[in-house]
């Protein structure tokens, strides 16, 4: 495993990731299933996992990135089952409607285990870590340049949604408008 | 409130981006302690996720 291929790897990661992320804003937006704070909370872990990526995008891989990584996706991950907790009893209803079977909050429950899977098999080739260093953001490739450039608007996206969902105070459990619009999803 | 960990982690991103890696760690690190702390006080009943 090169440095170069590592980072194209997390690159592609990042990528993923983001992806991930933008979903959840079309199945906001588009079937308006507004998130509650766990969902909210499994979207900042899914946050965590992202600048972990974008980490070893810029500055390389690196042990303390992908142990952060971890970290993260654990974070999310014990989000994620205690949703899943919450609405694993047979005759209770689910949070949002299922995707391929399955609610968002159990895939991301698994999402987060293979991003566990994934930075652990990752970090254990020793080669990646020679020579690694700062790539200023104009000499990273065209891909890494997107990855970063997502990771930010993401980021961003989330802040500002997640503002007018719940303003400055405390969000709803059961959210089922934005607080500062003031109209129905 | 919970946009400000999602600014928290924006500004995580940028200080990675323009090389301030230090900063970046120590912010990325109370970002993660913040949230957990935010889903233990609403999920409060914890330990039965261990359960």
């Amino acid at each position: 495993m090169t440095q170069n291929l590592s980072r194209l790897l997390n690159t592609l990661g990042a990528i993923a990731i983001a992806f991930i992320l933008t979903y959840a804003f079309f199945d906001q937006f588009y079937a308006n299933d507004l998130p509650c704070p766990l969902c909210l909370l499994q979207r900042v872990a899914f946050i965590a996992v992202l600048t972990t990526l974008i980490a070893n995008v810029i500055y390389g891989p690196k042990l303390i990135h992908y142990s952060a990584m971890i970290l993260s996706a654990f974070m999310g991950a014990t989000f994620a089952l205690r949703q899943v907790s919450l609405h694993v009893i047979p005759g209770t209803p689910g949070y949002g409607e299922p995707f391929l079977g399955m609610h968002f909050y159990t895939w991301a429950f698994v999402v987060f285990a293979l991003v566990i899977l994934g930075a652990t098999v990752m970090l254990s080739f020793n080669k990646q870590y020679q020579n690694s260093g700062y790539l200023p953001f104009g000499k990273q490739s065209a891909l890494a340049k997107i990855a970063i450039a997502l990771a930010v608007l993401v980021c961003s996206a989330n802040m500002l949604a997640v503002f007018i969902e719940c303003g400055p105070l405390e969000c709803p459990a059961n959210p089922e408008h934005y607080k500062l619009l003031n109209t129905d999803s | 409130m919970m946009a400000l960990l999602f600014g928290l982690f924006l500004a995580v991103l940028f200080l990675l981006i323009f090389n301030k890696w230090r900063p970046a760690a120590f912010t990325f690190v109370f970002a993660c302690i913040a949230s957990s702390l935010w889903f233990m006080h609403h999920a409060s009943d914890p330990l039965n996720i261990l359960l």
